[in-house]
């Protein structure tokens, strides 16, 4: 047993480094108050972790006795886990709202985080998949309500009254699915799905949707994304950046690898997928276009955003997937770097209207240039990063003959670009005013360059991308 | 071969200098943009030993190898790009030297020369993308170089607006096009653009009318034909210059290039909706432009009307013709443009009320002008006529009832453009004329450089030149001879013309008998309201979007709550009474519990707003729906 274990850490060393100086940061919190000493120690531990990683194989067995799986896969979204801590940790240097006496603790709580999310994407067996949602929701949670103010307390209580309704939901579809599979294992569940199908049809079509429910729920999918513009709006803005990504991503590696357990069932499931994607978009873009402040903006467009994303499951083929992961990464990059616009004006101006963005191109010509190129490449404009993940995953669409899925798609992206340019319009084509000028902070700027190099970069040149994506290779 | 790269290079390179630089290099960016266009124009000059020859030069590189095609990108070179190399680079340098005189006061001087050059570095690159995706990346930076363009000077609100509207406008087009794009790479697996006459065997020939009439969809947008023309007449909201080039002679000759590059994928179907297309926009903009009182809004009716007669030659299936006219198009407007820009800059007027008799004060300008005008109306043996001709002599041997449609289109060409010309020019001087100078050297000289285009150019096309035009691009059987009929037609719609703008439009005389003038003065309010079509669009689809927007949002962020109102008001009572018996009792009894609870008070909040639990009532039905949705259709 005990070997069992031992070799299991093998492959699971980041892990268990991120957690180990997640408790440290916490202890250090105890002595320094000025929150210098748990930043560095947050950093060096987010560097081992990904030290750690760079040594990690990819095994084909499971470890833990088949409770995760270390596959490319998960590698892949491990990384994105890790590149999405260490941008959020730029940000909260940047942010006031953080203060600097409580930083050790959420610093500890972001990094223990890190973990959950890379739990979701290593999960194989259905109370891991549980139990790692639930880690990484709690620690939202906490992230959202943790400064001491009734806006943040009032975000953080309502988004926990989604989630919980949500993971109680899907944990009711976890039961029923485990009463009818008799299997936890998600290879088991792959073999035990078809007899209980043929046994139960709809009982199993049952539990699968209530399962979903969470998932949705944490990809903002509509009709289950009402927590988003909310809780974003609570947050402390480097907060919702997190959110909009990093559980984002990790929730979508997991449906990935429960869609592909649940393969027997896709053809039922499919029209769901079909008609919500398209719901999905057109209803985040529609709302995107009525915003006047800055955080909900951002929410809805995630929203849309999501509903891209969706588009490599609802085309069901290894091309849709790839497609996916590639826009994520995409994603990953241009939603942190619109955040990170967002948090330079916001804690400058101190408005979250979109007012504050008013001749952004006078006050900060370099920090709306970087802004520029994010709204850009959100809407989907060549040669950008987020136009190749479109350009695939429109593409994947049409290839699995989903001319309608891909058609609102086309049509939503442009009907997107009418908000991105709108703040174009506001940042380039608007006086200043009597507005000051914005002189973002070190560390903002590192995680403004960082995006702004790869949202162009891999626009040009895709092909180091693709080239992790060739790994991939789970079959819905 | 790699020296392909410095063609759209060299502009780059010097729009990032700019960008970067700009300010510290003041004046002087200006001529290092003239230098950087001028050095492309002789790179192409230099190509053409091997273009006459029939070569396609080329130079490529793998991009992606992972996919599941490999991805070859590539610049190359043949007969068709290499003519719209020439008209972009040589119209572009002139334009950029007017430019000097014309932006000399801005103060964002570089910033205009930065774009200027970042928008002929993304036109090269779209006339020599070998590629689809480069193609369309391209399409997108002019477009975008457009929006800046058009709201350079920003300070004025219409400007702004018209910036947004461009680039949105040509954006509905763009969908099309990425789609066509998209389905031509799952139904062939190749976006090569050399080789599409074989892509054309494989494909059913549906799939074929799809793709084509979906890239023509692009087309229709970056070309302003109808019905998304809307744009480009409020494009002109951009210094001059910018009209001249990116929304006269070149981003707007995009489309027409589009079609013209992808002509193997159109199918007679997709070449019909081209010809309807085409003839409309030609027609309907002309009408408009006969009533127009802005000097660069009758160019900007005239370029929406002649980029559709570029388009009906695409649908008679004349390309050659279509890139022939396109050519000699560029160079007459260009020159019109420059001339309006030197009226303006001279008179600071571009209402036609407030110009006349210009000839005796801006000489240069009249007599260019005066150029322009002529070969664009077809006057026999200017480069316009050329161009014009072929397009009706192949109608006329195709369909009559187009031949016709564009005999009355040339007649309404020669009509507005000479109404035009002698407002502005001919008559006694207006007080705003009589204080108007010749405008400074630098922007006379590309003046009369493209006037001696404007009127020579089209020799190259013409049997006198053995359509030497023609050979370049590789068409090799063209009908030698002049056909005597063709001129003296051309030179009566001419004549035809100049009689209507006299006396109609310049002498105001009323021709029509009186009992129809009635109708004429109805026909003449549509066409000045520019048939209502922008009126049309907000009423019928701007404002219901807007609503529906606004509607959207509203339940977004309010689900349910009529539903739950009189619940939500008899919670919010309650609270309140929570809240009074707080104050009386607890919070007299002990301060620091009462601290307490109201941080604990918090959740009754929550709920009194009436928004959390209407959320999960929703959340609640929308699982039950799913559910029973699913199950149910099984």
């Amino acid at each position: 047993m005990s070997g069992v274990l031992l070799d299991s850490l093998a492959a699971w060393w980041p892990e268990v480094i991120l957690s180990a100086g997640a408790l440290v940061v916490l202890l250090t919190a105890v002595w320094s108050k000025r929150g210098q000493i748990p930043l560095i120690l947050s950093w060096v531990t987010l560097g081992a972790s990904a030290w750690a990683l760079t040594q990690t194989g990819v095994s084909s067995n499971a470890p833990f006795f088949g409770l995760i799986v270390c596959d490319g896969f998960s590698l892949l979204f491990r990384w994105i886990a890790l590149g999405s801590i260490a941008i959020t940790l730029l940000m909260i240097m940047a942010s006031q709202e953080v203060r600097a006496s409580m930083r050790g603790e959420y610093l500890a709580i972001l990094l223990l985080m890190g973990v959950g999310l890379m739990l979701m994407v290593e999960a194989n067996h259905l109370l891991m998949a549980y139990l790692s949602i639930e880690f990484v929701s709690l620690s939202g949670y906490l992230l959202v309500g943790f400064p001491d103010n009734a806006r943040a307390a009032e975000g953080a209580l309502k988004y926990f009254l989604f989630g919980a309704l949500a993971s109680a939901v899907m944990l009711f579809g976890m039961s029923l699915l485990y009463g009818m599979t008799d299997a936890l294992l998600f290879p088991e569940l792959l073999q035990k799905i078809q007899p209980a199908a043929a046994a139960f049809p709809q009982g199993v079509l049952l539990a699968v949707i209530l399962l979903l429910v969470g998932l949705a729920f944490k990809i903002s999918m509509v009709p289950f994304h009402l927590w988003t513009p909310d809780a974003y709006e609570a947050a402390p803005m480097p907060v919702a950046a997190l959110l909009s990504v990093a559980p984002k991503a990790a929730a979508f590696g997991l449906l990935i690898r429960f869609l592909s357990t649940l393969a027997p069932l896709w053809q039922d499931l499919y029209p769901i997928f079909s008609s919500l994607t398209i719901l999905t978009m057109t209803l985040g873009n529609l709302v995107a276009l009525a915003q006047t402040n800055i955080k909900r903006l951002l929410a809805y467009s995630t929203i849309a955003q999501a509903g891209y994303l969706l588009i490599g499951i609802t085309a069901g083929t290894p091309i849709g997937v790839q497609a996916l992961v590639l826009y994520l990464i995409a994603y990953l990059f241009m939603n942190f770097g619109a955040f990170a616009c967002a948090v330079a004006v916001v804690e400058q101006t101190g408005s979250e209207s979109l007012d504050a963005f008013r001749g952004l191109s006078t006050r900060a010509p370099v920090l709306a240039f970087a802004c520029v190129l994010f709204l850009l490449s959100l809407a989907g404009i060549p040669p950008l990063f987020g136009f190749m993940g479109k350009f695939f995953l429109f593409g994947a669409a049409l290839q699995a003959g989903q001319t309608l899925v891909a058609v609102a798609a086309v049509i939503n992206s442009a009907i997107a670009l009418y908000y991105y340019v709108n703040i174009m319009r506001l940042m380039f084509l608007q006086s200043a005013g009597e507005a000051q000028a914005l002189q973002p902070v070190p560390a903002l700027h590192l995680a403004l360059g960082v995006c702004a190099l790869a949202t162009l970069f891999f626009g040009l040149f895709p092909s180091s991308v693709l080239s992790w994506l060739g790994p991939i290779r789970l079959v819905l | 071969m790699i020296a392909l790269l410095f063609i759209p290079g060299v502009p780059l390179i010097t729009a990032v200098l700019l960008l970067l630089f700009g300010r510290r290099i003041g004046k002087a960016s200006a001529w290092l943009t003239v230098l950087a266009l001028a050095s492309t124009f002789f790179m192409t000059i230099a190509l053409s030993d091997l273009v006459f020859a029939g070569n396609r030069i080329g130079f490529s590189w793998v991009w992606l190898s992972q996919a599941s095609a490999n991805w070859t990108l590539g610049l190359s070179v043949d007969g068709l790009s290499w003519v719209m190399l020439v008209v972009v680079t040589s119209i572009g340098t002139l334009i950029a030297l007017y430019s000097i005189g014309y932006m000399h006061h801005d103060p964002r001087f570089s910033r205009f020369f930065a774009y200027l050059s970042l928008f002929c570095a993304s036109m090269l690159g779209l006339v020599m993308a070998d590629h689809f995706l480069l193609l369309y990346a391209c399409w997108e930076l002019v477009g975008l170089c457009s929006y800046l363009l058009i709201s350079f000077w920003f300070e004025k609100s219409a400007a702004a607006e018209a910036g947004r509207k461009a680039f949105l406008t040509t954006r509905i087009g763009d969908t099309g096009m990425l789609l066509g794009i998209l389905i031509l790479f799952w139904s062939s697996g190749s976006l090569q653009l050399g080789n599409l006459a074989q892509v054309r065997q494989t494909l059913d020939p549906h799939v074929l009318t799809l793709i084509s009439a979906l890239l023509f969809f692009g087309a229709i947008g970056k070309s302003a034909q109808v019905p998304l023309h809307i744009w480009l007449p409020d494009a002109m909201e951009g210094p001059t210059p910018v009209s001249a080039l990116i929304h006269a002679a070149t981003m707007v000759a995009a489309g027409v290039y589009l079609v013209a590059r992808t002509f193997p994928l159109f199918t007679p179907e997709s070449l019909n909706l081209v010809l309807g297309i085409g003839l409309a926009t030609h027609l309907f903009a002309a009408t408009i432009a006969l009533t127009m009182t802005d000097i660069k809004r009758v160019l900007a009716y005239s370029t929406i009307s002649q980029l559709g007669l570029m388009m009906t030659a695409l649908g008679l299936k004349a390309m050659p013709l279509a890139l022939f006219h396109l050519c000699m198009h560029a160079f007459c407007k260009a020159l019109l443009f420059l001339g309006a820009g030197s009226v303006i800059h001279g008179t600071h007027q571009q209402e036609l009320e407030h110009l006349r008799g210009l000839r005796h004060f801006m000489p240069l300008t009249w007599i260019t002008f005066l150029i322009a005008v002529l070969s664009l109306s077809g006057a026999p043996f200017l480069s316009g006529f050329w161009s014009k001709d072929a397009i009706l002599l192949q109608a006329q041997h195709t369909m009559s009832w187009v031949f016709w449609s564009l005999v009355l289109g040339a007649l309404l060409t020669a009509t507005y453009l000479l109404r035009l010309y002698l407002r502005c020019f001919h008559g006694s001087p207006s007080s705003d004329a009589k204080h108007a100078h010749e405008s400074p050297a630098i922007m006379t000289a590309p003046l009369v450089l493209l006037a001696i285009f404007a009127a020579g150019i089209g020799l190259v096309g013409s049997p006198w030149m053995h359509h030497l035009f023609f050979r370049i691009i590789g068409v090799h059987e063209m009908h030698e001879g002049i056909e005597i009929g063709m001129v003296a037609l051309s030179a009566a719609l001419v004549l035809g013309g100049f009689w209507l703008a006299w006396q109609v439009g310049f002498r105001r005389r009323q021709l029509l008998p009186a009992s129809l003038r009635p109708i004429g003065q109805w026909l003449y309010q549509a066409a000045f309201h520019k048939y209502y079509v922008d009126e049309f669009y907000d009423k019928a689809i701007l404002q219901p979007f807007y609503a529906a927007t606004r509607a959207f949002s509203r339940f977004d962020q309010k689900v349910v709550d009529g539903a739950v109102n009189a619940a939500g008001s008899g919670t919010w009572r309650l609270g309140q009474w929570k809240e009074r018996f707080d104050r009386l009792i607890v919070d007299r009894a002990v301060n620091g519990v009462a601290t307490a609870t109201r941080n604990l008070g918090l959740l009754p909040r929550l709920i009194q707003t009436g928004i959390v639990h209407p959320y999960l009532l929703m959340i609640v039905v929308a699982i039950v729906a799913l559910a029973v949705g699913v199950i149910a259709s099984q």
